[in-house]
């Protein structure tokens, strides 16, 4: 569990990328040496069916655009601003008290908050989508690592409360629940109560183990196999939601968390949208004196490593791991059966990997690989190391090439 | 500095693979020894002690040069010559060959425990290096042929179920006394399938290891005990049934050593459970109609014929499978049990 709490620096440059892995095109609207005020629009980034806009975290002044890898290990193009430390705000109406539908759909729309889905964990706040449940968790995930914000929780709890008002008035939506932890119910109780009070169930969470408790849970709340119609969000988001509607706020800060035995600190850090990673390190006391490191970035199960330190954190970034690098070594598979036991969808991932090696491509359809929802829990529990969940998503992508052309 | 990609460091939740291996090891010697030991102070071989422990330890160390000096020779094959000083090369041919040998008889030669040993551990690494899995479990399919070819070295008398089977034939017959049947003290069909108690404490702590999975060795034990006591029912013998059939012919040394082993046996919830009771229900089918009272061999063999179908037919686990696939095994083992007992009263 992490409890310590760095409020990193504003950085005296903020790097902001102009195009992501899903909206690929940038059309700027601002040039070199213009003032920019946080909450500016400087460009919109969009795809075929989409447009957002990219907004000035900091005040200041453009001083240029430049092509830096961002955590996808692509080189895109990014805007720089020289940060002038003043927190200049762009007005936006704040809406304290009655707000309609599309108030809120349109500012969540202007601040890009609908795409916060923190690498792919939890499900995007599609707003022109039909949704009939909300669930936050506040449970920080960093599997197999968990941490939990008692303190931020209580101290936003109005906000995260009245976020999830606001998200229901969205959808229309009364199915609302929240995630705790079972050993937190005494030091969350205030925040408890308030959640029963604006009709918020609270369902409580055994931690001691890792086996695939957010899917059955919601899959429990929801009686449905898919998450197509939940929000599955967190209460980062729930503040990002307040702030937005009730204060006219665009989100400037991004909460992080860092933990690995490559760096000096572990530690949450509050660290400015723009900021570049290794910025952060260095405030919190920088890399031990290692040769090599690993980083990788999103929860253990689901996420991905990265070959630079020098990505930008951005809103959708929370959970960093800098570790030494060691080799491991992959034993042969004894099938035992435990990823096929761990598995929370069903499927049988031993089998599934059994199919892709004998290139049996129909049998790898038959076995339901598209259930698969990339947990990582079937690698986590493997004896020998393997990354089951590699294969499986290998023969996802060779089943549906070659499966499928093979029963032709 | 300089970053590289890797696997995440996860501290998983499971025994390593390799830790089992080790743990499956020392239980092996463990028992070897054993059944060393403890036999010569058993009455049954009071008179000629010396010659069982010398031929038993002959049998075991015939084991364990056989299955190195194998193991050795692939080595030589694949180039591998660091493997060669490593302990760790040798752990799973050396379990192998214990556990083949632990198979044999008291008076089994020399030269077939050898002549065994190395082609179990030829079939075994055949296997692997080919499927990854074997299709046959090695040892057992060996045992088995050399039952058919050498009937006269390899014999799988045991005399418990055979006055078991007397019985069912409305022989009188008089019993081994259920203390002796524990300790294994008796003439019987391998010098494995002894003290129960032992083979007991090998099961908890492989179990509690997770080197042999409890869902199929408990299970086939559970229906084993089932079978046997509802069998015993029709002949007013139920406890003596029971004891005979779990505390003889192999039935625990299978469970311990054989039923569970990975390669052979199924991946899922499920399919494992319904392995374990098909085995079980044909070693007792076996054993009440033919006057080949083991049994647990050829089951076996039928389980990890059965493991390669399930394995083409079985696409999901879930609760409601995992139910599905325990009211029917239920059903079906209460009716073979109604059906052999019925059979052997007739």
């Amino acid at each position: 569990m992490i409890t310590n709490d760095k409020m990193i620096d504003q950085p005296a440059y903020v790097y902001l990328p102009l195009t992501t892995k899903k909206y690929s095109t940038a059309t700027t609207i601002v040039n070199k040496n213009d003032s920019v005020r946080i909450g500016d629009i400087i460009a919109y980034q969009s795809n075929d069916e989409d447009k957002y806009p990219v907004i000035s975290t900091v005040s200041g002044i453009i001083i240029g655009f430049e092509h830096r890898f961002d955590r996808f290990d692509q080189s895109i193009k990014h805007v720089i601003i020289k940060n002038d430390f003043k927190s200049v705000l762009k007005d936006y109406k704040p809406y304290p008290n009655d707000v309609t539908k599309s108030q809120i759909i349109t500012r969540l729309r202007a601040f890009h908050i609908e795409t916060i889905s923190y690498d792919g964990y939890y499900t995007p706040l599609a707003l022109d989508e039909k949704k009939d449940h909300i669930i936050v968790n506040t449970i920080f995930v960093n599997e197999p690592f968990v941490t939990v914000k008692n303190h931020r929780i209580t101290e936003y709890a109005k906000m995260i409360i009245d976020g999830i008002d606001l998200l229901a008035t969205v959808w229309n939506i009364t199915s609302k629940t929240i995630l705790i932890s079972q050993n937190m119910i005494d030091i969350l109780s205030p925040f408890i109560s308030a959640c029963e009070k604006k009709s918020v169930m609270v369902q409580y969470i055994d931690l001691r183990k890792m086996n695939g408790w957010q899917y059955q849970t919601v899959r429990n709340i929801t009686s449905q196999q898919s998450m197509e119609r939940v929000v599955w969000t967190d209460t980062e988001a729930l503040i990002y939601v307040n702030q937005a509607v009730r204060k006219g706020l665009p989100p400037t800060m991004r909460r992080v968390i860092l933990t690995g035995d490559g760096i000096t600190t572990n530690a949450m850090c509050t660290v400015r949208i723009g900021t570049p990673l290794s910025q952060v390190i260095e405030q919190i006391g920088g890399y031990l004196n290692i040769d090599t490191i690993s980083i990788h970035i999103g929860s253990y199960m689901t996420g991905q490593s990265v070959m630079n330190d020098d990505f930008i954190i951005d809103l959708t970034t929370h959970v960093v791991h800098i570790s030494k690098y060691y080799e491991y070594d992959t034993e042969p598979c004894i099938r035992c059966g435990d990823c096929n036991d761990i598995c929370p969808v069903g499927i049988l991932p031993h089998s599934i990997m059994e199919a892709k090696k004998q290139h049996d491509f129909p049998m790898v359809l038959k076995l339901d690989v598209d259930e698969c929802i990339a947990c990582g829990l079937c690698t986590y529990v493997c004896p020998s190391q393997i990354n089951v969940s590699q294969h499986v998503t290998l023969a996802k992508t060779l089943g549906y090439k070659r499966g499928n052309h093979n029963e032709d | 500095m300089k970053i590289k990609r890797m696997q995440p460091p996860l501290e998983r939740n499971s025994e390593m693979s390799f830790k089992r291996a080790i743990n499956l090891h020392s239980i092996v010697i463990i028992v070897s020894f054993l059944t060393i030991v403890l036999q010569v102070f058993y009455t049954y071989y009071s008179d000629h002690y010396i010659d069982v422990l010398l031929h038993r330890a002959l049998l075991i160390g015939i084991a364990l040069v056989s299955s190195i000096a194998m193991e050795i020779v692939f080595v030589i094959i694949k180039k591998d010559h660091k493997a060669l000083l490593e302990y760790s090369t040798y752990i799973t041919a050396i379990n192998t060959g214990l556990i083949m040998v632990l198979l044999l008889a008291d008076h089994t030669p020399l030269f077939i425990a050898a002549i065994s040993v190395i082609v179990v551990i030829i079939v075994q690494k055949w296997f692997l290096n080919r499927f990854e899995r074997y299709l046959l479990q090695p040892t057992v399919a060996v045992f088995f042929v050399l039952t058919l070819v050498f009937p006269m070295y390899v014999n799988i008398e045991s005399i418990p179920l055979v006055n078991l089977y007397h019985v069912v034939k409305g022989i009188e017959v008089s019993m081994v006394n259920p203390l002796q049947l524990v300790l294994g003290n008796y003439e019987m069909i391998s010098i494995g399938a002894a003290n129960t108690i032992i083979l007991g404490f090998a099961f908890i702590y492989l179990t509690v290891t997770n080197v042999i999975d409890m869902r199929i060795s408990l299970t086939y034990i559970i229906t084993v005990a089932f079978m046997a006591l509802g069998v015993g029912l029709f002949h007013r013998m139920p406890i003596t049934f029971g004891l005979i059939h779990l505390c003889s012919g192999l039935t625990l040394f299978a469970a311990v050593f054989l039923i569970s082993d990975s390669y052979s046996s199924p991946t899922s919830r499920e399919t494992k459970i319904a392995y374990a009771v098909a085995i079980a229900i044909v070693t007792i089918t076996l054993r009440t109609l033919t006057n080949g009272v083991d049994g647990v061999i050829f089951a076996i063999l039928i389980g990890n014929i059965i493991t390669f179908v399930f394995s083409r037919i079985i696409h999901r686990s879930n609760q409601a499978i995992l139910t599905r696939t325990i009211l029917y095994s239920c059903v079906t083992v209460t009716l073979f049990t109604v059906g052999l007992g019925i059979y052997s009263i007739a």
